[in-house]
C-alpha cells in the first residue's frame, strides 16, 4: 500500500515557540494562587485573633454586676496594634427586645486587613442580672 | 514507497540551538516548580501552627474554667510556678483530675506542649516554645502561648522559622 502523506514537515521553530509561550502564559496563570494561601493564612490568623480579643471583653464583662446607665457602649480603639472593638450592652430599658432580667452583650470587632479590606466579627451573648 | 526529499539531517548549529531551547525551558519550568514547592510547604506549614496554638490556648482556656469543679475543698483549683526567662507549668484540680500543662524542651527544636493527667502525660501539641501564665487578678489567669512553625531553617524559601502568640484572658468560674 502506498503511504501518502501531503505534508511531513512537522512544525517550524516558530510554531514551537509560540506554543511554549501560550504554555508559559497559562502556567504563570496559576502564581495568583500562591499569592492567595498566604493571604488566606494571614486573615486567618487575623480572625483567630480577633476572636480572642472579643472572648476577652466577654469574660471581662461577665463578672460586671451591673451596668448603668444603658445602653453601655465602650470603644477600644487599636487593640493589639490593629482591632477596634465597639462593645454594647443593653437591657430591658434600653432595649425592648431583651428580655427582663438579662443584659445583652454585642460585641463587634472590626479592623483592616494588608489587603485593605475591611473585616469585622460580631458576638452576642446574654448574661443575668 | 517513501520519498524524502530533504535528507540532510540537522547541522551543528541547529542541534546547540535545540539544546539551548530545551535548557532555558526546563529550568524555567523546574524553578517555577520550586517556588510553588518550598510556598506550599511554609503554608501549611504556618497553618499547621496557627492550629496548634489556636487549640491550645482553647483546651487550656476551657480547663482553666472548669477549675476547682466537683473537688474537696482542701483541694486547691489550679497553681502556677512561674520560672523568670523559663516557660511556666499550670495545675488545674477538678473532679478527680489533676492536670499539668507545662512546655518539653527536652528537643530544643521542637518543644512540645505537655499535658499531664494524674501524672501521665501527652503531648498535646506540638512546636509550642513559650507557655506564659499569669494571675491577672484572684481567680482571673492570663494564657499566653507561643508556638513555631516546624520546618527547619533551610526547607523554608524565607529561611526564617515563623513565630505567632496568642493570649486570653479566662476566670475561674467553678471553683467552690
Amino acid at each position: 500500500m502506498k503511504l501518502r502523506r501531503i505534508n511531513k514537515k512537522g512544525m517550524s521553530l516558530i510554531e514551537v515557540m509560540a506554543a511554549m509561550l501560550i504554555l508559559a502564559v497559562g502556567i504563570l496563570g496559576l502564581a495568583p494562587l500562591m499569592v492567595i494561601t498566604m493571604d488566606a493564612n494571614s486573615f486567618s490568623n487575623e480572625l483567630t485573633q480577633a476572636n480572642t480579643v472579643a472572648q476577652d471583653k466577654i469574660e471581662q464583662l461577665r463578672n460586671v454586676t451591673s451596668f448603668s446607665p444603658l445602653p453601655f457602649t465602650q470603644y477600644d480603639y487599636n487593640v493589639l496594634n490593629r482591632y477596634v472593638m465597639v462593645t454594647t450592652v443593653d437591657g430591658a430599658e434600653s432595649d425592648p427586645t431583651v428580655p427582663s432580667g438579662v443584659y445583652r452583650i454585642h460585641v463587634n470587632v472590626s479592623w483592616i486587613d494588608h489587603n485593605n479590606l475591611p473585616r469585622s466579627i460580631d458576638y452576642r451573648t446574654f448574661t443575668s442580672k | 514507497m517513501n520519498r524524502i526529499q530533504n535528507n540532510k539531517g540537522l547541522t551543528v548549529i541547529e542541534l546547540l540551538l535545540v539544546a539551548l531551547m530545551t535548557t532555558i525551558v526546563t529550568a524555567a519550568g523546574l524553578e517555577f516548580f520550586i517556588r510553588v514547592n518550598q510556598q506550599y510547604i511554609s503554608q501549611e506549614d504556618i497553618s499547621e501552627m496557627q492550629q496548634n496554638i489556636r487549640a491550645s490556648v482553647e483546651e487550656i482556656s476551657r480547663e482553666v474554667r472548669m477549675a476547682g469543679f466537683n473537688t474537696p475543698d482542701t483541694v486547691v483549683s489550679y497553681s502556677l510556678i512561674n520560672l523568670a526567662g523559663h516557660p511556666d507549668t499550670l495545675t488545674i484540680n477538678r473532679d478527680t483530675l489533676s492536670i499539668r500543662y507545662y512546655i518539653d524542651e527536652s528537643d530544643t527544636l521542637h518543644p512540645m506542649l505537655m499535658k499531664e493527667i494524674n501524672g501521665a502525660p501527652e503531648i498535646y501539641a506540638d512546636d509550642i516554645s513559650d507557655f506564659q501564665i499569669t494571675q491577672v487578678s484572684p481567680g482571673v489567669l492570663r494564657i499566653s502561648i507561643t508556638a513555631n512553625s516546624f520546618k527547619n531553617d533551610d526547607q523554608i524559601m524565607s529561611g526564617h522559622k515563623f513565630a505567632r502568640t496568642l493570649s486570653q484572658v479566662v476566670s475561674v468560674r467553678n471553683a467552690n
